[in-house]
């Protein structure tokens, strides 16, 4: 049980193989298979370290040649289902979605970001933790700037340049925890003699740095503006990568991170920026006319709703805080689910009628029923409505806040409060594509079928949708030891 | 079984619809008479012991049970049988629709609003009724919109959802606080809990006042009565589940279940009794001059209903639920008649009706029927409750005298605003010139069905009574009988108004009849009145366009300039730095 390189290792390995095939075959189809297996190869290795029957106790791992070390526990196993199992969607909607064009390119960067998130899941050190947050940015921001126009490159470089600062400030941070204390290892800093050489002004320097830094790939307001531009511009495939997963994975970072200060009072700075952060998104995304830029906005709010969650986790001592993280991870599991499906119909209506905009997709639902259905699904979920799956986190994040003091009441209203802000954008979004009274021109003259691999990806989704809302212990078996984790290591 | 049949029975709807229309719609009926069934047997014998309930989400201990006390299985046997009623009138209905719109939605989301409603009423676990809260707040917003063709009907439905989950924030966040307060969501243990004086007052209140904000936005109270008049786009058949059996209801429901668990709130009951006594009120003074046929009733139930949740304010619960029962029965007859109508002669405007009882006699027969029972006429079953509701405003005392007062004034608008419509659809100056006659026979069941109703179900009350206290001690209500009710309502002084309503009709009748004149809104002020309903529309208007504005002021920030960006994440590493060295 020492090669917990493995899983990223395929995914590395994977993406050189898929380039050379696509050069080879020029096939889409058959390049897309080869990085649906390798993911599937991952996940399998994955299992099989994880001994096949659920999670055990943590394994550390060290390599002896290079400086790699990992640790398996129940965060890096939640990260790993979800970063791949989304990508797996995602792979298998590209195929219809993409053209042939670069095909080799998107396909290598796509298992080159997943190995950024399971690594960050797997990382047990400062050190790795960095270097896969940056694996995954690194492939993220060509991503972006994938398609040959003005809109995604610009979006592209503002992405870059923004993140990049976020990554030279956190890795300030980094470099003032290694040359006080001398290690890097999470699980070592985590213990109580290094605390005390970190002294108490210095930490709270470094824990502005780490929010910051990682706040800005988690587009915690006001490090956001990048990302509206950047999920908008980017193949809808990777819109869905991007809000789904990689700017929870830049949370999920931020909190490993920060597990190494110890008595660190953040509670005051966590709720205030997740109730920013939540009506922010929702009051930007009200008022847009661009369907996958709306998405993007309301990705902001999500991200607020999920920082509520962990930010009840780092203020409150006990069960509460296995409550928040609980919610908070919960959460990013169903917003990379339900998000995910959104931003894969958006893209379904792109292929179709060439255009984002909500006013010419009037009708659109009518042509294509089962893209009208799921995005209603979705828009729903996203609003918090049960039976479906946001609803469920919405009420474990709800359920944490409330015993938070004194913010409690507060930070419950203006989650349910948010979700209520939001109909105002889903709802109008959802007339338009389902209950319009005509169709619009470019719907009229649209294909009525779509490729059977888009429409299976968002297929799957909704149905996962539905699923996690209607039996929750389903997504909790996965949630559960991922939050004891990391309720563990920040206490 | 009463709660899985509609809501699978919709699955398979949704399924075989995809197949067959036609097959799709005959186990729609079946299903949705399957579960009234279900819903009476219940009713007939409300088993000593709820069936043992299952654990929903083990991780927060979050146990599904069954709510069989009278209070609910009430509500669900009403929705049940009003549903299925509903469904079968649809059949003809909605026939001649099918071409434009498609049938699968209409009863897919029929079926699963009746059988949400079911589930709503016969659980004991807040959290799973929020549940079902939704799901009718969300099958509504559909069958609201669905002549989506029609841009009204569409904001209309928009409306509903938006306006009644402004209410939710509330529900949820009560319900939440209570949860936290006692670590259950079970209604009869958080109510003893409550009773025992283990919750803190101050999270009660809170609770106390999510769940009224909650029941006025599903009920259609004062100030959030907005989106029900608008909802008249609906097809009408959905008018009367909204109504009658499915929506509405729940708000009411909602406070009598409750009623017991805030009794240690001093505010709370007349705070209650204030929101209803004013939603009657201005419901009334709105019925009396609107001239769509379908909005009329709308406005009556908001009032109708503002009298229910009076009466829960002063504890009145079992005179709030009988008026709930009776209020179903009549108001849906009511609603199938318009619907009738409105098949009929294509129009929903009072004043292109008139002299239809020549032309629809069945029709006018039972809608004078339900009208009856509406404006409270002695012998029909509004009568009753209605009065059993004025007696337990009086029996509350001196502080409930202003409410009585505008109480009694709603009572007599409602009586007059009920012949007023009588008076324009089957009788009126202008009698209607084109051809037109009563429904098929799918039509006219659930008339004559509803009619009987209407007219004998007072003569059920001491069978309601005591059905309606089975498993309900903590309310402290006790049985009536049907000699004790009609003894209490003929001895009281409330008779009283009783015999103004007569006259008031007496007198309006012979009037119009002699002049032909309809009492109608005439002058500037009462246009303006039509127009803008008190201002609410327009106050709630000016509040979204004063967001959007802000958002859009806000969208400048966000200019997309690089410079600007990295300065604004700049700045947020300062804020932070600061917030955290001050904290």
């Amino acid at each position: 049980m020492t090669d917990l390189v493995y899983p990223v290792a395929i995914l590395l390995a994977g993406s050189l193989v898929v380039y050379i095939v696509a050069r080879v075959s020029g096939s889409k189809t058959l390049t897309g298979a080869v990085a649906l297996i390798a993911l599937m190869l991952s996940g399998y290795v994955m299992y099989l370290l994880s001994g096949g029957e659920g999670i055990g106790p943590p394994v550390p791992f060290k390599g002896r040649e290079v400086f790699v070390s990992f640790e398996l526990n129940g965060l890096a196993i939640f990260m790993a289902v979800v970063s791949l199992g989304l990508a797996a969607v995602v792979a298998l909607f590209s195929i219809g979605y993409m053209h042939e064009k670069n095909i080799g390119k998107y396909y290598a960067l796509l298992l080159m970001m997943t190995a950024g998130m399971v690594g960050i899941g797997l990382a047990a050190d400062l050190f790795n933790l960095f270097v896969m947050f940056e694996l995954m940015s690194l492939a993220s921001f060509a991503l972006v700037a994938f398609e040959d126009d003005w809109e995604p490159v610009e979006a592209g470089i503002k992405y870059l340049l923004l993140s990049a600062m976020g990554s030279m400030v956190a890795l300030l941070g980094i470099i003032l925890v290694f040359t006080h204390t001398g290690k890097l290892s999470l699980a070592e800093l985590q213990g109580t003699q290094y605390a005390l050489l970190l002294k108490p002004e210095l930490m709270l320097g470094v824990a502005a740095l780490f929010i910051a830094g990682f706040g800005v790939k988690a587009a915690i307001v006001p490090m956001h503006t990048w990302l509206p531009d950047a999920h908008s511009a980017a193949p809808s495939g990777i819109s869905a990568m991007l809000s789904g997963m990689v700017i929870s994975a830049g949370l999920i970072t931020m909190i490993k991170a920060l597990s190494v200060l110890h008595g660190i009072d953040l509670r005051l700075v966590l709720p205030a920026l997740a109730i920013i952060t939540m009506l922010t998104g929702n009051l930007m995304a009200w008022v847009q006319t661009d369907l996958k830029r709306m998405l993007a906005y309301s990705s902001i709010a999500h991200m607020g709703y999920i920082l509520a969650g962990v930010g009840v986790a780092f203020s409150a001592p006990g069960v509460a805080a296995l409550d928040g993280m609980r919610g908070g991870l919960y959460h990013i599991l169903n917003h990379a689910i339900m998000k995910g499906g959104a931003f894969l119909c958006a893209g379904a209506i792109l292929t179709l009628i060439g255009t984002r905009d909500l006013k010419e997709m009037a009708g659109i639902g009518r042509k294509l029923p089962l893209v009208g259905i799921c995005f209603g699904i979705f828009a729903l979920a996203l609003a918090g409505a049960p039976p479906l799956n946001g609803f469920i986190s919405k009420l474990f994040i709800c359920k944490a806040a409330i015993m938070l003091d004194p913010w409690g009441f507060i930070l419950v209203v203006m989650v349910i409060f948010n979700s209520l802000l939001s109909l105002f954008y889903y709802l109008p979004a959802l007339n338009k594509i389902a209950l319009a009274p005509e169709m619009s021109e470019k719907v009229k003259q649209a294909p009525d079928h779509l490729p059977a691999c888009m429409v299976l990806a968002i297929f799957i989704l909704a149905l996962l949708t539905i699923a996690l809302g209607v039996q929750p212990q389903l997504g909790l078996d996965l949630v559960q030891p991922a939050a004891a984790f990391l309720a563990g290591i920040i206490q | 079984m009463t709660i899985a049949t509609p809501l699978l029975g919709a699955l398979v709807v949704l399924v075989v619809g995809m197949a067959s229309e036609r097959l799709m719609k005959w186990i729609a009926v079946l299903v949705s008479v399957a579960a009234g069934v279900f819903a009476l047997k219940l009713l007939f014998s409300i088993p000593a012991q709820p069936p043992e309930g299952y654990f929903w989400i083990p991780g927060i201990a979050v146990q599904i049970g069954f709510n069989l006390t009278g209070l609910g299985v009430w509500v669900a046997a009403i929705a049940g049988c009003v549903g299925a009623l509903a469904v079968i009138f649809s059949l003809k209905y909605m026939e001649s629709e099918e071409a434009h719109y498609p049938p699968t939605r209409y009863y897919f989301f029929t079926v699963l609003f009746i059988g949400s409603m079911i589930g709503l009423a016969l659980t004991d676990n807040l959290l799973i009724l929020y549940l079902f809260w939704e799901m009718i707040g969300f099958c509504s917003y559909i069958l609201i919109a669905y002549y989506y063709r029609d841009p009204k009907a569409v904001r209309a439905g928009t409306k509903a959802l938006i306006v009644t989950r402004l209410g939710d924030v509330g529900l949820l966040a009560g319900i939440i606080v209570l949860w936290q307060a006692t670590g259950t969501t079970n209604i009869f243990e958080i109510t003893d809990l409550a009773q025992r004086g283990d919750i803190p007052l101050f999270l009660l209140s809170l609770a106390g006042a999510g769940f009224i904000l909650g029941a006025v936005g599903k009920s259609a109270q004062f100030p959030l009565h907005v989106w029900l008049p608008d909802a008249m786009e609906a097809p009408t058949t959905i008018s009367a589940l909204i109504h009658a059996a499915c929506l509405v209801n729940a708000g009411v429901y909602l406070l009598a279940l409750t009623y017991p668990l805030f009794l240690m709130l001093a505010w709370w009951g007349p705070v209650v009794l204030w929101i209803g006594a004013i939603t009657a009120l201005l419901a009334g003074i709105l019925a009396l001059i609107e001239y769509d046929i379908k909005r009329v009733l709308a406005y009556s139930t908001v009032s109708q209903l503002g009298f229910m949740v009076a009466a829960v304010g002063v504890g009145g619960i079992f005179a709030s639920q009988f008026h709930l029962l009776n209020h179903a029965v009549f108001k849906a007859l009511l609603f199938l008649c318009a619907g009738a109508i409105v098949h009929a002669i294509g129009t929903r405007d009072l004043r292109q009706m008139g002299g239809l009882g020549r032309k629809m006699p069945l029709t006018q027969f039972c809608c004078g029927i339900g009208v009856f029972a509406l404006a409270g006429i002695p012998a029909f079953s509004g009568f009753w409750s209605k009065d059993q509701i004025l007696e337990s405003v009086v029996m509350a005392g001196d502080l409930a005298a202003v409410p009585l007062i505008i109480l009694i004034i709603a009572a007599l608008l409602t009586a007059a605003y009920s012949l007023r419509m009588y008076w324009m659809v089957f009788a009126g100056p202008r009698p209607y010139e084109k051809e037109a006659h009563d429904g098929p026979w799918q039509m006219s069941i659930p008339l004559v069905v509803l009619a009987a109703g209407a007219m004998l179900l007072w003569r059920a009350v001491g069978f309601y009574s005591t059905q309606a206290l089975a498993g309900m001690e903590i309310y402290n209500l006790h049985e009536l009988t049907l000699p004790q009710l009609v003894h209490e309502t003929l001895a009281s002084p409330l008779l009283i108004v009783t015999g103004m309503i007569v006259v008031l009709w007496v007198v309006f009748g012979i009037s119009w009849s002699k002049s032909g004149k309809v009492l109608s809104a005439e002058g500037a002020w009462a246009d303006a009145l039509t127009e803008t309903k008190f201002g609410f529309d327009a106050f709630y208007r000016t509040g979204v366009r004063m967001i959007t504005e802000f958002c859009q002021g806000l969208r400048t920030w966000q200019s997309g300039d690089v410079n600007y960006n990295a300065a604004a994440a700049a700045v947020g590493l300062l804020i932070l730095l600061m917030l955290l060295v001050t904290t």
